[in-house]
Formats: structure tokens, C-alpha cells, sequence
């Protein structure tokens, strides 16, 4: 052993004094070697440059050591080395693409190295930010870095996202604070065009997020928008995209076959169910919508149709489904494009950046138009070595159209019903458009031919384009910075920022419309040859108009300074005021000429008569009004960092805000809040630094308190002014109360704990996070049940205390086969939030499994969004009736199982996935990279929807279930779905749809990208022009899940469908 | 130093923010506030969802007017059905909407208190119609909650819960029947001192609908001295009734409310319509088998149905909720009663005449020749229950008038489920009479159950 020992010192002795000789090659992403990077090593300063091919040799006085690489444009790379080497391969960054070498994390109010910081923080880099292609900034960067989740369950355009679970019970309140540019942003995030994104950053913890206070409790998005090139050059940029995504599915939905929808009608026709309707009185039956088919079957009974024509009837009708029709004729392949320009400059007194972006999209309905300007600036500008500012500048305009009322899946009838019979047609053989009753009984409307009235038939096919709904948006937004740095270290600052959106919507009903018919028609009075019109022949337009302004002030005072070589200090000190208000008002015109855009006065004072009764006496409908909201915030915020020997970090900060919060003393406005953390870098340790292998390994942990902001006590009642409804008896001026006083609120807090490990090894070639998080949120305030005996049924109160927990782990991977390179992500989530207190009362069973897992319902030691369940007990075995257990027995008393109390539910988890996470790779060969993107989640749990005879009888929502339905004794065997009964009971209907059966596993994998791309150089006028053309896809599909009826959890209705994308850049 | 100058933006942030302290006290949104000015508590009142639209809907669904086929049965809510039947487990039978708009009255009356000046005579108005509403709807609550009470009673049972403030806790128990019965007319002959003779709008009571709303309450509780006196004061001001001769009856819903000249107080159902504009729910037969071939309310009140007799005759032409206000009709009637209770028969059928008058074609109409007043009141009861269709007033009148053992009535449920008939009774005086506490107020208050 002492042998060993002392060869191994001997030869570390002689190779200490040795020159070593290293050789290598300095290429950028693109694998084209760099000319003239200097190279030097960090013991004695030797120095070399690479040949035009990139190739470089050094001589080194030691054999182990660091080699720095510098090139102007590039960012520094450096490079360990142990013993002589002939192999270096070297790739360098352009500092216009990528500055994350040193990865630098905005927090809206400073950057940071993340090497410094003590929170936790994720950085999407543009390049994997442009990994998706898509015109909203937030779709980017769903699945791309860990404990970022999106509920996309409400469709992928409507995404809830969370930050590490969820800390509120409040449903609107979960989503994070978006800030754009070191400030939130007011306007809507469709305005923001993700070519002007340069980064984005996550602030997970408390730590990274409690700088913004109050708002942050749900954690912090931060968008960077870039800025004028790094080097003192002018440079061209130029992209566009175009996206092809398919037609929306409407056969995914989980429709009864027509001959089943046709068979239920006779059934209900042999038992009368229409009867009492359509014998009824004239409102009742005028106000009745009746399939063609039970139409035809009264005609049968009285002899007017003969049975070989209903049999005819019954015939063509079996193999029709109205979706492949409306498919052809409403819907179509949306398109969308995307062009950009931009233009960047930099001089050592100026630096500018000039975008201008024009996007197109045509939706999936006919009609669905999208346009979007967006022209930018960015102007830097150096005043004195001591002074400079910069001023930024954003326009968007955004033009939306769709045709209003247009037929479509979820289109409303009226007249009872809510979705259509599976055999309505639009077009005859001959391409005559067909009438779908709406509202009323269409042998009724079919039968006013004679009248003075005009054609009240609804014909969808016709009905294309004749109402239009349009929105205009524009959206401004200047800030202003002074940057002041009187001393060295410290630097003051002034930002300001303004926004301004103002939005323009409009309903157009023209004259041809079935709307402006109908209205017309309605008041319309017959009196024998005397015919009066109250409505005016002619258009209705409603016109709706928003505007947003706001305007935040921040004074800044940073400080940065490394005293005595190691102790380095960082602080910040500011204040900030912010105001909001937003105006809105509407107007209705009617008999509206669109081309003279003259309108008539109607009266809107009287209630008149509706035609043939078919209504009692009404005002003509009216929608306008005026409202004002106004937000204001004053906040006072700190933060201060300190690092040891660039190894020990400490950091504390604190903040402490106040809002106009409505019935809120003003002592009570002010919510402080803190967080402080610590960090230690282990790789810059002695007695690691020589374990080459060990790049980088750093150990942080932080605590600290957000907030969310939310009601506060308010000793008084709270009323609220409203204007009376047209069918009110008098207009007098209003007011209703909002809420009874609530003195004992508190604000809601949220305690967090994050620990987590940074690590590298071999040169980064692998590296990766790993934390865990603990977050309490108390206080927390929810709609809890109060005494009915109040005249409410629910207040606010703070009724309980979540718990989260869960781990991040994220691990990369970069490594190079020859000419191949590949890097491989992997990202892992888990966060489980459960209601560790709870004081408030819970609700009967009811009110748990109806759309389970849609809402977040507290219940005491569940997960948030809880699934639950009524217990099955299987079908009958006599007539196919559901049954349940009531007090461990099995029993049919639908009445009593559905009112049941929590305990005695299935509980089968959470909605929300526990687990997710997603795997990406990339793999680059020369010029061309290939990537795709797998995301998975499990541990969730969906309920599906199934047949509800009530709903199929009365609203004719049919459900394919009902081909599987019990219909003799032994079916309980193989089907748990109940037998068709007449009447039905409600209760047994919720029962079913409610219990247990419906209930499945969520787990999914899921292909969400696959992207090919090509890049090439060239030289046009002197200049080096890059070229990069790719070809994207997105929302592939599912490859696997857990579930077996086809179902995508993911969604309540469809899917997102499939897109497919082509694109080129150019810069030069 | 170099703290100073850090502070500075700070400072002068500072200064600038309390300069104008008002920054924070904006209102979020300009619809809202505290109740804090009269004109605040007039809106308030106004609110006709809020303040009219709100008598219970079990008063119409409970009694024997309507009948629904099962069909339509068993599309009804587990709510809907329970009364229907008359075999509720706690649900709520009109709890919540009733003490929400005791809630509201609280409201008006605490805020008057904090409210200092302003007109006194718009003061007093408000004060009288918050006292109204919280006193009419106490009434209201005891019809569905409490056992029948009549001033002979010692009135020792169960009463309703008497909430005085509008805070968001409730700390008391049930009152007693005799304490509910004293609140209530405590709280309509304040109201009476308090409101102007006659207001503007018929949503807003004013003394003759509290002249009404206490002939009611008299009748209810069989003071028939006190509720004739307050008919004879209403009489007084205001006698007029509508001739059913001059009503069209073309439209399908012949009343029309602009022209309703019978019309004293607004009030309507919270909401009846899901059970009475049903197509399978009918009018009872033998209501309908009351009518004589001229009475004009046979064609204006029905029409025909697939299955039976249809109604139609809203009172305030708004369809399916019933009228759950105060008109004309209803003052004759108690006034005829009275008389007939305390036989000046003369007099009773002076005023039954003169209703009648109106509700037969003139053509055809011959006055009543009754002698015997207790013939009179038999008949007055009868039209009673011919004229007051689907206005809420039936139940009351089938629980005071089972306790006269010759006038009760049993009444009976019948429904064919699957082949099999079957029948539903609620016998007089029966303990269903009384509608349970909504456990969704019991669970929380803890409140004394009524018996079954």
C-alpha cells in the first residue's frame, strides 16, 4: 500500500514538471471549425489561436489544468484537462443565440447568475423555447422543464397551468403571475409574439418568487423579450412558419348510433312521453321541438303518412350521422402562418432592435379568422459611462372574426333540446339546405308560410356567414428605464410602464339571420290585414368596448460588490406603485344598414305582445352598460445576497404589499412577506477540486412565506348596483346584496421549503437538478357551507390548510459520437397536494361525484380535485336496474345512495397527475438535428361520461353506452349498464352516471413533438448568411394509456388535434 | 452616503403615496359598496328578484290545485317530488329564499341605524317596507314550519327561527308559535305606521298592502274581528275590481299585468314553473268541476291539455310562478267571510255578489239569494278556492279550515307506476302539514325538528 502510494507521488511529481502538448479543434453548433479563437491555459498564461480550420495545439507547464477558449461573438468556454490530450473538441456558443453558459435567471426585478442564486429557478433558453412551434408564448413550454404543469383539460387554448401543484382553493386564483419585462402583464398573452421571446424563467420556490409578494403564492413566469445582438454589428433576421393543424374529430365523440336513437323514440312514443306536449296547449307544443321521426309517427296515427314512407324514413335515417355532414360543411383544416422580421444594431453609444411580426390563422369552423400585428422596439442607449437608458416600445393589433350561430357539435337548439338527433341533415340529395327546427316546433314554423311573416325556418346550411362576431385589439406598451450608477457597485433605477389595450367586440346579426328573423318575427302583430312590426327590418349589432390602462412606477436601488476578494454582497431596495383601471361600455343599434351603418330607435321602455302568444308580452332584448374596475398596489421590497469564497451563498429577502382591496381597513391592506436561503458550493471545495470527474456540485435550501392575494374581512355587507332585466317589472335602479358581512377572514399564506442539488459531471456531460419541496398553505379560503338559515348557502371562509409535497428531477445529458451529437433530456415531476385541515362542513355526496375531479373540493386528507364515487353494486338481475350499498347493504334507493355522505363514497384519487414529466432528444448529424418530445403523467384519475336516459329522453344527449345496456336477465354479467326504463327516475340516472364504473386511470404517454431540421451556411454580399428549415409536428398522439374506451384524459371534449409545421429562418 | 442616496427614490416614493392617502381607498369595482347612504338602501329595495319574487313555492306545489301524471312525476327534482308528496327528509321547502329576504330587510334596518339624517320620510319608508318584507316573510315560514295557530291557542308549539340582524352566523334557536305569531304582527303594524299611503309601484308595498297582508294574517290565525277591520280600512281607500266581462281571453294567457287594475301588491312564486308549466301537470278535476256554465274563469283560468285541464289564468300574466301578492278578489272574499263568521249575512253576500258580479257574464248573471249564513260561508270558502287559483293561498286556507271538523278535507296523490296505482293521503291535521327544517339548516343550527 505505502508503495503504491509513493509511485503515485513520484508521478505526480514528474508530470508536474513535464510540458504537455494538447491539440484539438474548436468548432461551433453547426460543426464548422472556428478561425481565431484564442486559447490560453490558466497556470502561466501560454496562449494560442486556432487555423481557419479550427485545429489549435498548446503547450501546457502542467499536466492538469483549465483551458479557456475566448472569440469575439462566442461566449467563453473553458475546458479541463488532465495529461496530455490530442482530441479536445471544443463547441462554442454565439452570445446571440444562447447566453446560458453562465446561466442567467431574470427575476423580473434582477438578473442572477444561477450559479449565485439560493431558489429555485428553471430557464427555458430560446433555443429549446423554439422547440414548438405555435403562436402563443405560454404553448411553448408546456412539458419542456419539470414542476410545470398544464391542466389542459378545459382545451389546450383555455390551459390552466400550475406552478408545483396548486395553493389555493380558489379556482381562479391558481394560475402564476406572468410578468413580461419585469412587470405583469396586464394585456392578454395573445398579444405577445414568441419571436420576440429571447428566454423564459420559472420561479418555483419561495425564495426565487417572494420578491413579487402577495401575487406570487402560485409561483412566477417570467418572459424576457430580447434585445438588440450582443457584438457591434447590425444583423438581419427573417422566419416564417406555416402550420397546418387537422380537422377537428367530431367521430371521437361517443354519439348512440342513429337506428338506437331512432328505436329509443319509439319506445317513448309507444309509452306517450310526447304526448302531454304535443297534444298540450299551443305554447307548450309551439315551444316543443319534435324529432322528423316522432313527427312522422303522430302523422302515421292519423293517417297522413303512410307506413311504407316512415319505413322509408327509418331506412335512409339508420346510416346517417349528421357529424360527417357538419364535418363537410361547417368545419375544415385551420391554417396558420407566421412571418417575422427583425432588425438588431449595436454601436458602442446605441443599441437597437426593430421586429415586426405578421401572423394569419384560419380556424377550424368556417369563418375563424385571426390576423395579428405585432411591431416592436428596443433602444439602448449609453449617455455617459455612468448614465444610460433604455426605452422599449410594443404595438399589437389583433383583428378576430367567426361566424356567430353557426352550426357546429355543440351548438344549442333550443327548444328543450341541447344536442341534435344523429340523423338530422343539413343538404338535400341536391344540395338544397334543409331546415333543423330551432326553438320551436318545426311543423309549426313550417306551417306560417301564409303569414306576414318573414320565412322563420332555420336552415344551417344557409346560415353560413350571416352573423358575424368580431373583436379588434390593440395593445400599447412603453417602458421607460434610467439606469444610474453613481458609485461602483451601486446602480439606481427608474422603470416605468405603461400599458394600454383597448378592445373593440361586435355581434352582427344581419337581416338574412335566423337571430334577426326570429327577433322580427316575435314582435311582430297580426291584426286581422294590419300588420305592425315593433322591430325594425334590419341588422342588430351589439357592440362591446373594454380599455385597459395601467401605468407601474418602480425606484430600484441595486448594489453589487465583491469586498475584501471574498465576500461578495448584492442587494436591491425599491418601492413601486401600480394602478389599474379598466373601462368598459356597450350599446345595442337596431335596424342597422351596413353599408349606410344607419340604425334605427326601437322601443325598449314597453313590453309588446310575441307573436301568437309563443311568449308572454316582452321588451325587446338589450345589451349595453358600463362598468369600471380599478386595481391599485403600492409595494416596498428588498433583497440582499451574500457569497463566502464563491462557495457559501446566503440570501434574504422581503417584500410587503398593499391593494385597494375592497371593505378592508387600511392596516389591514399590508400583507409582509419574507423568505431567506442558503447555498453551498461543494465543487469549488478543496477537497474536490481536484475529483475531475465532478464538474459542478452545489446544495441549496431555502424558506420563506407568498402570499395570494384574496378577500379580506369586510365588516359591512357588500351590495352591488345592477341595472334591472329587461323582463323586470319596474327599471327602477337596483342593488342586491353580495355578500353578508364576514368579519374574521385572514389572508392566505404559503410556507415554503425547497432543498435541491445541482450537479454536473464529466465536463456537463450529464447534469441535472434534483429538489424536493415541502409547501403549507393556510388559511386558505374557500366557499364554505353556512346556515341556510342566513339566506346563503355559502360564504367565505379560511377553511383549511394543504399540504404539497413533491419532487423535480431534471437531467441532461449532452454527449458526441463522431459526427453525431445527441443530448437527452429527462424530466420528472411528483407533487401531491392534500388537505391536511380542514374546519369547514363538508356537502352530501351529490355534490363529490357530480364531474368528479373538475373542481377542487376540499375534503379533508384527499388530494385536491378528488375523485369520488358512488359504490356499485352491479345491475339487477331482473330488470337491469344499477344498484348501490347504503349502509353496507345493497339496495336500490336512489333517493337516499345519492345524498349519502362523503364517507361512505369511493375515493379513487386526485385528477390532477401526481407523476408527469417528459423525455426529450435530440440528435445532430453535420447540418441536421432531429428531436422529439414524449410526455407522460400518471397516478390521476378521469370519470367518462355514459348514457343518462333523462338527458337522451328529454335534451337528446345520447351516449354509445346504451348499445351495451342490460336488456335481459345474465346481460349483469358482461355490462354494467342499466336496462331502458320509461318514466325514468332522475336519481337512478345520477346515481349510475356518478358511480364507480365511470371512474379511470388517467395514465398516458403521450408523443407531443417530433421536429426535423436543416442548417446551412452561406456567404451572399460579403456576409454570412445562415439559413435553417424545419419541418415540425405536434400533438402526435397517444402511444399508450391506461384506459380502454380510447379516451384522451387529457381533455373534457376533443383532443387537440394533430399539427404539422414547416418553417425557415435567415439571419444574416 | 451612499444610503442616503439609496433612499431617496424611496423616500419621495413615500411622501407622494401618503400625500394622497386615497390611492388605496378606490373602489375595485364602481358597482360596489357598503350600504351607507338611503340610496343604497332604496336599491336595495328594489330589487324585485330579491324582494317580490320570493314566496315559497311548496304553498303551490303542496296543495290539492294541481296534480302531475307520474310521467311528469318522475322528471321532477328529489325537491319537487318530496312536497309533492308530502314526504319530505329535510329538504328545503322554501328555507333559504325566505331568509334571504329577511336577511336583506335586516340589512335596510341595521344600515338605518348607521345612517344618520336624510329625508325622514323616505326614512320611514324604507323602515316600513324592510319591516314588511321580514314580517310578511315570517308569516310565510310559519305556513310551511309551523303547526296551524290561531289566537285561541296558547301557542306553545314549535315556532320559526326569529332572525333580527343579517350577520353571516346564525346564534339562536326556534321561537315559540305564540313569539313567531307576535314578531309577525309586531313587525306588519310598525310597517303600517311607518309606510306612506300609496307608493308608485306595485312592488312596492305601502299601507294598503299592509292593510292586505294583515287581513291575511288576521284570517290566518282566525282573529276574524281584526282581519275585517283591516279589509273594511282597505276598502275604504281603494274598492275597485276588474270585470272579467271586459277580458278578451284570446291570447293564450288572458291576464294581462298593465291591466290588472285588482292588483295591490307584487309578488310571485320564487319558482314554480319547473312543476306547474310542466305539459304532464293538470288542475284538479274537481276544482275544475266547481265552475257554472257562465263563470267567466272556466274559459279564462284553463284550457284544454292532452291529458286534462290546463291553467292559464296567472293573475300578473307572468307564466308558472305563481302570484304570491296581494289583490282585490282576496280582500272581498275575507271581507265576506268575516261577515258570514259573525252571520250579518246581508252583508257577506253583498260583497260575494259584487265579486261575482264580475267573474260571470253579465248576461247571465243572477245575484246570490242566501239567508243562512252558514250556507254563505260554505259558499264563500268555495269561491274562495275558485278565484284564488295558483296564488299560494290554498295551503294556508286547507290547514286553518281542518280544524273546523265539517269543513276538512282530505286530500289524496294518484299516480300509476308501472301498471300499479298508487295513492298518496294527507289527512287533515296531519303532522305533514308541517314541512321538516332543511337538514342543510339543522346540520349547522342545530335546530328543534318537527315531528313526525
Amino acid at each position: 500500500m505505502k508503495i503504491f502510494l509513493f509511485i503515485v507521488c513520484v508521478l505526480i511529481g514528474i508530470s508536474a514538471h513535464a510540458q504537455t502538448i494538447l491539440r484539438g479543434k474548436v468548432v461551433d453548433t453547426l460543426d464548422n471549425g472556428l478561425e481565431g479563437v484564442s486559447i490560453h491555459t490558466d497556470n502561466n498564461g501560454s496562449l494560442a489561436k486556432t487555423n481557419e480550420q479550427g485545429e489549435f495545439e498548446i503547450l501546457s507547464n502542467s499536466t492538469r489544468g483549465t483551458l479557456v477558449f475566448r472569440h469575439i461573438g462566442y461566449q467563453q468556454m473553458t475546458r479541463r484537462f488532465d495529461g496530455a490530450d490530442n482530441s479536445i473538441r471544443v463547441v462554442m456558443y454565439s452570445t446571440k443565440t444562447q447566453i446560458d453558459a453562465v446561466e442567467v435567471v431574470s427575476t423580473g426585478y434582477q438578473f442572477i447568475p444561477k450559479e449565485r442564486s439560493t431558489g429555485s429557478f428553471e430557464h427555458i433558453d430560446n433555443k429549446m423555447f423554439n422547440t414548438r412551434t405555435g403562436s402563443n408564448v405560454l404553448e411553448r413550454i408546456e412539458g419542456l422543464v419539470p414542476g410545470l404543469q398544464f391542466d389542459n383539460r378545459k382545451g389546450s387554448g383555455s390551459a390552466e397551468i400550475n406552478i408545483r401543484g396548486i395553493n389555493t382553493l380558489s379556482q381562479f386564483m391558481t394560475g402564476p403571475l406572468i410578468v413580461v419585462d419585469n412587470f405583469p402583464y396586464q394585456g392578454d398573452i395573445n398579444n405577445i409574439n414568441p419571436n420576440d421571446v429571447e428566454s423564459v424563467t420559472i420561479l418555483k420556490d419561495a425564495a426565487a418568487s417572494s420578491i413579487w409578494g402577495a401575487r406570487a403564492g402560485n409561483g412566477v413566469i417570467v418572459i424576457t423579450t430580447k434585445k438588440a445582438v450582443s457584438a457591434d454589428k447590425a444583423a438581419l433576421e427573417y422566419s416564417s412558419t406555416l402550420n397546418s393543424p387537422a380537422k377537428p374529430n367530431l367521430m371521437y365523440y361517443p354519439h348512440m348510433s342513429a337506428s338506437d336513437f331512432m328505436e329509443v323514440e319509439q319506445f317513448l312514443f309507444n309509452n306517450k312521453h310526447y304526448d302531454a306536449a304535443y297534444f298540450g296547449n299551443d305554447r307548450i307544443r309551439n315551444n316543443t321541438v319534435f324529432s322528423p321521426y316522432v313527427d312522422m309517427l303522430y302523422q302515421e296515427k292519423v293517417g297522413t303518412v303512410d307506413h311504407s314512407d316512415v319505413d322509408r324514413f327509418v331506412a335512409q335515417s339508420r346510416v346517417t350521422d349528421y357529424r360527417r355532414e357538419m364535418m363537410d360543411i361547417f368545419y375544415r383544416a385551420p391554417i396558420e402562418q407566421q412571418h417575422f422580421l427583425a432588425f438588431s444594431n449595436r454601436s458602442s453609444r446605441m443599441s437597437n432592435r426593430i421586429t415586426i411580426g405578421y401572423d394569419r390563422k384560419l380556424g377550424d369552423k368556417l369563418g375563424m379568422k385571426n390576423d395579428r400585428i405585432n411591431i416592436r422596439t428596443v433602444t439602448g442607449l449609453n449617455i455617459h459611462p455612468k448614465l444610460s437608458a433604455e426605452a422599449r416600445l410594443a404595438f399589437n393589433e389583433g383583428n378576430s372574426e367567426a361566424y356567430a350561430d353557426l352550426m357546429s357539435h355543440s351548438y344549442i337548439i333550443g327548444g328543450g333540446k341541447i344536442s341534435l338527433y344523429p340523423y338530422a341533415r343539413f343538404r338535400d340529395g341536391s344540395g338544397n339546405a334543409l331546415p333543423i327546427a330551432n326553438s320551436y316546433n318545426l311543423e309549426y314554423i313550417m306551417g306560417l308560410t301564409d303569414r306576414p311573416l318573414l320565412d322563420w325556418g332555420y336552415y344551417p346550411a344557409n346560415e353560413i356567414g350571416n352573423s358575424l362576431s368580431s373583436v379588434a385589439r390593440r395593445h400599447i406598451n412603453a417602458q421607460f428605464l434610467m439606469d444610474y450608477r453613481p458609485l461602483e457597485g451601486l446602480a439606481l433605477n427608474l422603470h416605468y410602464n405603461m400599458e394600454n389595450e383597448s378592445s373593440d367586440s361586435e355581434m352582427l346579426y344581419r337581416k338574412d339571420s335566423f337571430y334577426t328573423r326570429n327577433l322580427i318575427n316575435r314582435f311582430t302583430q297580426v291584426n286581422g290585414a294590419q300588420v305592425k312590426h315593433i322591430m325594425p327590418m334590419g341588422a342588430i349589432r351589439n357592440s362591446t368596448i373594454t380599455d385597459m390602462q395601467s401605468h407601474s412606477l418602480r425606484a430600484q436601488a441595486n448594489y453589487r460588490r465583491t469586498l475584501f476578494d471574498n465576500h461578495e454582497v448584492v442587494g436591491l431596495l425599491g418601492a413601486e406603485v401600480f394602478a389599474n383601471n379598466t373601462k368598459g361600455k356597450g350599446f345595442s343599434v337596431y335596424g342597422y344598414d351596413e353599408d349606410l351603418m344607419t340604425s334605427q330607435v326601437v322601443d325598449l321602455v314597453n313590453a309588446y305582445p310575441i307573436y301568437d302568444g309563443l311568449a308572454g308580452n316582452s321588451r325587446i332584448p338589450n345589451s349595453g352598460g358600463q362598468s369600471l374596475y380599478l386595481r391599485r398596489m403600492v409595494s416596498f421590497y428588498g433583497n440582499m445576497g451574500y457569497t463566502y469564497k464563491e462557495r457559501y451563498g446566503f440570501s434574504f429577502s422581503a417584500r410587503k404589499d398593499a391593494s385597494n382591496l375592497f371593505g378592508v381597513k387600511t392596516n389591514d391592506k399590508w400583507n409582509p412577506l419574507w423568505s431567506a436561503g442558503a447555498s453551498w458550493t461543494l465543487s469549488k471545495e478543496p477537497f474536490l477540486h481536484n475529483e475531475l470527474w465532478l464538474t459542478n456540485l452545489r446544495a441549496r435550501a431555502t424558506y420563506g412565506h407568498s402570499g395570494n392575494s384574496g378577500g379580506v374581512a369586510n365588516t359591512l355587507p357588500i351590495i352591488a348596483h345592477t341595472t334591472a332585466a329587461a323582463s323586470a317589472i319596474t327599471q327602477l335602479p337596483r342593488a342586491l346584496i353580495r355578500v353578508l358581512s364576514n368579519p374574521t377572514l385572514r389572508w392566505e399564506d404559503v410556507r415554503t421549503i425547497n432543498m435541491g442539488i445541482d450537479f454536473g459531471l464529466w465536463n456537463n456531460v450529464l447534469n441535472g437538478s434534483i429538489e424536493a419541496y415541502d409547501k403549507k398553505s393556510t388559511d386558505l379560503l374557500s366557499n364554505d357551507r353556512m346556515d341556510i338559515t342566513t339566506g346563503y348557502s355559502t360564504i367565505t371562509r379560511n377553511v383549511a390548510e394543504l399540504r404539497g409535497r413533491g419532487i423535480d428531477v431534471k437531467l441532461t445529458s449532452s454527449y458526441t459520437l463522431g459526427n453525431v451529437s445527441g443530448r437527452s433530456s429527462a424530466n420528472f415531476s411528483y407533487s401531491r397536494t392534500v388537505v391536511k385541515k380542514f374546519y369547514g362542513t363538508n356537502f352530501n355526496g351529490q355534490n363529490y361525484v357530480q364531474r368528479a375531479g373538475r373542481s377542487i373540493n376540499p375534503v379533508l386528507d384527499k388530494e385536491i380535485y378528488p375523485v369520488f364515487s358512488y359504490k356499485f353494486a352491479g345491475l339487477d338481475p331482473t330488470n337491469g336496474d344499477p344498484q348501490g350499498y347504503l349502509n353496507g347493504e345493497v339496495t336500490k334507493q336512489y333517493s337516499s345512495l345519492i345524498k349519502d355522505s362523503i364517507q361512505n363514497l369511493a375515493y379513487h384519487g386526485t385528477a390532477l397527475p401526481p407523476y408527469y414529466g417528459s423525455f426529450m432528444q435530440e440528435i445532430s448529424w453535420k447540418k441536421i438535428r432531429f428531436s422529439f418530445l414524449l410526455s407522460y403523467k400518471f397516478g390521476h384519475y378521469f370519470q367518462k361520461s355514459t348514457i343518462n336516459y333523462q338527458d337522451l329522453f328529454n335534451s337528446w344527449i345520447g351516449h354509445q353506452d346504451y348499445s351495451r345496456r342490460w336488456q335481459k336477465s345474465g346481460d349483469e354479467l358482461h355490462t354494467d349498464v342499466p336496462s331502458l326504463e320509461y318514466p325514468i327516475s332522475t336519481n337512478r340516472d345520477l346515481f349510475y352516471s356518478n358511480s364507480s364504473p365511470h371512474i379511470l386511470d388517467g395514465a398516458l404517454l403521450r408523443l407531443q413533438d417530433i421536429g426535423l431540421d436543416y442548417t446551412a451556411k452561406a456567404r451572399l454580399f460579403r456576409q454570412q448568411v445562415q439559413v435553417n428549415f424545419y419541418i415540425k409536428a405536434n400533438n402526435l398522439g397517444i402511444l399508450w394509456r391506461a384506459n380502454r374506451f380510447g379516451l384522451d384524459p387529457d381533455y373534457y371534449d376533443l383532443p387537440s388535434a394533430r399539427r404539422y409545421s414547416v418553417g425557415l429562418n435567415i439571419n444574416l | 452616503m451612499k444610503s442616503i442616496i439609496k433612499l431617496i427614490p424611496v423616500l419621495g416614493l413615500s411622501v407622494w403615496l401618503y400625500s394622497c392617502a386615497n390611492f388605496l381607498d378606490a373602489k375595485p369595482d364602481n358597482t360596489l359598496a357598503h350600504p351607507s347612504t338611503l340610496k343604497d338602501l332604496r336599491a336595495i329595495l328594489d330589487n324585485e328578484n330579491a324582494v317580490n319574487d320570493v314566496y315559497p313555492s311548496t304553498l303551490a306545489m303542496a296543495s290539492d290545485e294541481f296534480y302531475m301524471t307520474y310521467k311528469g312525476y318522475a322528471q321532477m327534482t328529489q325537491r319537487i317530488q318530496d312536497i309533492y308528496i308530502w314526504e319530505d327528509q329535510g329538504i328545503d321547502a322554501g328555507w333559504t329564499t325566505s331568509y334571504k329576504a329577511i336577511s336583506l330587510a335586516n340589512v335596510v334596518l341595521e344600515a338605518l341605524e348607521r345612517i344618520k339624517g336624510g329625508d325622514q320620510r323616505l326614512r320611514n319608508q324604507l323602515e316600513g317596507e324592510a319591516l314588511f318584507l321580514r314580517g310578511w316573510m315570517f308569516f310565510h315560514l310559519a305556513q310551511i314550519y309551523c303547526p296551524h295557530f290561531s289566537i285561541h291557542d296558547t301557542g306553545e308549539g314549535l315556532g320559526i327561527v326569529l332572525r333580527m340582524d343579517s350577520s353571516s352566523e346564525v346564534k339562536i334557536g326556534r321561537s315559540s308559535l305564540k313569539e313567531t305569531y307576535r314578531q309577525i304582527f309586531g313587525d306588519l303594524n310598525r310597517a303600517l305606521e311607518l309606510l306612506p299611503e300609496e307608493s308608485e309601484y306595485i312592488t312596492r308595498p305601502a299601507k294598503l298592502a299592509c292593510y292586505g297582508a294583515l287581513a291575511r294574517a288576521y284570517l290566518t290565525v282566525e282573529d276574524f274581528v281584526a282581519a275585517e277591520e283591516m279589509v273594511d280600512k282597505l276598502l275604504k281607500r281603494k274598492d275597485e275590481l276588474w270585470d272579467y266581462n271586459t277580458v278578451s281571453g284570446v291570447g293564450l294567457y288572458p291576464f294581462v299585468l298593465a291591466d290588472n287594475i285588482e292588483l295591490i301588491y307584487y309578488g310571485r312564486a320564487a319558482s314554480t314553473g319547473e312543476f306547474i308549466y310542466n305539459p304532464n301537470t293538470y288542475i284538479d278535476p274537481a276544482l275544475y268541476s266547481l265552475y257554472e256554465e257562465h263563470d267567466l274563469r272556466k274559459n279564462l283560468y284553463y284550457t284544454a291539455g292532452a291529458e286534462g285541464m290546463k291553467f292559464r289564468g296567472y293573475y300578473h300574466g307572468k307564466l308558472a310562478d305563481y302570484f304570491g301578492g296581494i289583490g282585490m278578489d282576496e280582500m272581498y272574499l275575507i271581507k265576506a267571510e268575516c261577515a258570514a263568521r259573525r252571520e250579518d249575512t246581508p252583508t257577506g253576500l253583498r260583497y260575494l255578489n259584487t265579486l261575482l258580479q264580475h267573474r260571470y257574464n253579465s248576461d247571465y248573471f243572477n245575484s246570490l239569494t242566501i239567508l243562512d249564513s252558514d250556507i254563505l260561508l260554505r259558499r264563500t270558502l268555495e269561491e274562495r278556492r275558485k278565484q284564488l287559483v295558483c296564488r299560494g293561498l290554498r295551503w294556508q286556507d286547507l290547514r286553518r279550515l281542518n280544524r273546523t271538523k265539517s269543513l276538512e278535507t282530505t286530500i289524496h296523490r294518484e299516480m300509476e307506476i308501472d301498471g300499479e296505482l298508487k295513492v298518496y293521503t294527507l289527512e287533515p291535521n296531519s303532522l305533514r302539514y308541517v314541512f321538516l327544517i332543511p337538514y342543510l339548516a339543522t346540520e349547522m343550527g342545530h335546530y328543534e325538528q318537527n315531528p313526525r
